[in-house]
């Protein structure tokens, strides 16, 4: 009887871990949702009356061969949030998470954080919110909603941001929903939605210019060039870089300890292992 | 010279042990307790599986978990989720239309995607090597022996769920040895399309005659009232349902564990009180298999090891994970490895296998 249920305990664990993309798209209330309706009745000029401060970004005067600027909104939801407009540079047919990810640096924000289990659900930005991912409260989600521009209005994201492909004039929208229904219904960004309006052309940041790192990753902004050049900036913060310094000396020595506690229990691992096959290689050699 | 004659272990000894070590594992995606208890399981093996033909269970297991592995490495880097991370490499994509969001074939593939479908596959590997431990460590057949004479309403059913595997591992060396001597592959693939059949027919058909033959012996001798039989057999069905759907709930670490635990006592009074009211009289059993101290010292190794586990993750739930996001070494539980480490003390308690060895050297003399 043990026997059956433990059989029947590894199939049920083997249909989930197999099930389990199908199931992470079911139930992940950002990126997956059903299309837009036409009518949708929030538009981005309607809902810009709680307005929160933004501000265009530059786009760099030259471009490498095959890159493009794409602007990314992210809203960190709430009434006096801000609401951050960074250009990226980046190549045609990178991920919307390729995006995402070239801005932290720009801002010296920490890189997203994304959903343990590896299902692509996006958990936090900048480390907001410092834990749960899409909590669920009630019928209400707190969650970042994942936007395309680009066009007239914002149009909520049906696939994820590792799915998502840019080209030339899209732009990209997060909004940070603290009690969201995760649908198109949820309120987007507060920031226009075509690039047009977001991108402010090089002329007075002319030296702006696009550095290329290793390729297909990331790129220049605005942001970028004010931070660099030693503050000044009036609008976003730097705090990432600031709170940097000791957190990472004691994150440093603590991740010694642990590659040695690793080192150790691989060492101890192989040791048993080799063991146990030495031994049964040894019975099977005797016995035929 | 005259030996001590060992009883071996109790066979739900055994099933209990490598049980609870696969809750273990069901319980984490952390590469440092899956190996651990990989290799605590296999070590056991190697110290204490006899000489008989289901010892080779393990190793078949083993390779099957392989297979499960590249598996689920597979679908995962050719079609599943796109997963944000750490690029490693693209493959050529074919686009789908808008209303097949969420389908994508290739693209690019992320080491959180692979990392983390590797370790997805590495737990059920670890799950069929535990399965595979108790196949080759307690004989199948003894465990039938233990089987409630209550639970003839399931008799085939059970019969076959507890010896089909070590079938066919037996299938696989007749079949071989019959391949070979016909000068046929034994080996590669097209070795493997000759066997597939063969094997699965073989122990599929092996297993009912068992189950046939265990009938015609009197397992499960039926009350003679049929209004009471018809009861009997509701309640061990329904039981043995409630069973089944009350550990999926305790194992899915998604869901509240507590109804969960109220099916599982559910369905466990079912199938007693369907079993108790569908015995009638005794069975008497020839040399039966004790329950000893050594058999309390097993299962409660692995008692410890699963509640380390599990506790660990209670305690921390991110110490039993992979960390992804950003791409990290695994957490070093200390406690929890602890635990799984106290699971190798059937490898000294239990009774020594019957030495085959000795005996064939004896018998030579």
């Amino acid at each position: 009887m043990v026997a059956a249920a433990l059989l029947a305990a590894t199939i049920s664990l083997a249909v989930t871990a197999v099930l389990r993309p199908a199931a992470a798209a079911v139930l992940r209330p950002a990126a997956r949702a059903a299309p837009v309706a036409r009518a949708a009745p929030a538009t981005s000029s309607a809902r810009l009356e709680d307005q929160s401060s933004w501000q265009r970004c530059a786009v760099p005067a030259h471009l490498a061969k095959g890159h493009i600027v794409v602007p990314i909104v992210v809203d960190f939801g709430g009434r006096d949030a801000k609401v951050l407009v960074t250009c990226i540079v980046t190549r045609s047919g990178d991920t919307g998470a390729q995006v995402l990810e070239a801005q932290a640096p720009l801002l010296g924000y920490s890189v997203p954080r994304y959903d343990a289990s590896g299902s692509g659900l996006l958990c936090a930005i900048d480390g907001y919110p410092a834990s749960g991912c899409g909590t669920e409260s009630g019928n209400h989600y707190a969650y970042w909603a994942y936007w395309h521009g680009g066009g007239k209005r914002w149009q909520y994201a049906s696939d994820g941001p590792g799915e998502w492909t840019v080209s030339k004039g899209d732009v990209e929208g997060w909004r940070f929903e603290p009690d969201g229904s995760a649908s198109p219904a949820d309120p987007p960004p507060r920031a226009p939605s075509s690039a047009a309006e977001l991108e402010m052309p090089a002329t007075t940041m002319g030296t702006a210019t696009a550095t290329t790192r290793p390729p297909g990753t990331t790129g220049m902004s605005s942001s970028s060039s004010r931070s660099n050049s030693g503050g000044g900036g009036k609008g976003n913060n730097t705090l990432g870089a600031n709170a940097a310094g000791p957190v990472r000396q004691s994150a440093d020595s603590r991740s010694g300890t642990r590659k040695g506690l690793v080192i150790l229990c691989v060492a101890l691992i192989v040791l048993i292992g080799a063991g146990a096959y030495g031994r049964s290689r040894r019975k099977t050699g005797h016995v035929s | 010279m005259l030996r001590r004659r060992l009883q071996p272990l109790h066979p739900i000894a055994w099933w209990c042990w490598a049980g609870t070590l696969a809750v273990a594992a069901s319980r984490t995606t952390n590469l440092l307790l899956l190996g651990l208890i990989l290799v605590v399981v296999a070590w056991v093996v190697s110290t204490r599986r006899g000489n008989s033909p289901w010892a080779r269970s393990f190793g078949a297991l083993l390779r099957l978990g392989l297979f499960v592995i590249a598996i689920r490495v597979a679908v995962q880097v050719l079609f599943g989720d796109r997963v944000p991370g750490d690029t490693w490499f693209t493959f050529p994509s074919v686009p789908l239309p808008h209303w097949a969001a969420g389908v994508t074939i290739g693209g690019p593939v992320t080491a959180q995607a692979a990392i983390g479908a590797f370790c997805q596959g590495l737990q059920i590997a670890v799950i069929l090597a535990c399965f595979g431990a108790a196949n080759s460590l307690a004989s199948s057949f003894r465990l039938l022996r233990c089987v409630p004479a209550g639970l003839y309403e399931v008799a085939v059913a059970v019969t076959v769920a507890i010896s089909f595997t070590p079938q066919v591992v037996l299938s696989i060396a007749r079949v071989r040895d019959a391949r070979r001597l016909r000068g046929r592959a034994t080996t590669g693939l097209r070795g493997w399309r000759g066997l597939a059949v063969p094997v699965l027919d073989g122990a599929l058909e092996r297993s009912v005659a068992l189950a046939a033959s265990m009938d015609a012996r009197g397992f499960g001798r039926r009350s003679r009232s049929p209004k009471r039989r018809r009861l009997t057999a509701a309640a061990t069905l329904a039981g043995l349902v409630g069973l089944g759907v009350g550990l999926f709930e305790v194992l899915d670490s998604g869901s509240a564990s507590g109804i969960g635990l109220a099916v599982i006592i559910l369905g466990g009074a079912l199938v007693i009180g369907g079993m108790a009211g569908a015995s009638h009289g005794s069975r008497s059993r020839y040399r039966p298999d004790r329950w000893r101290a050594a058999e309390w010292l097993v299962l409660s190794s692995g008692l410890l090891a699963a509640g380390a586990v599990v506790a660990a993750g209670g305690n921390d739930p991110s110490s039993l994970t992979q960390p992804l996001y950003p791409l990290g070494l695994p957490a070093v539980p200390l406690a929890a490895l602890a635990g799984i480490l106290i699971a190798t003390l059937p490898s000294v308690v239990a009774p020594a296998p019957a030495p085959v060895r000795a005996q064939l050297q004896e018998a030579a003399a």
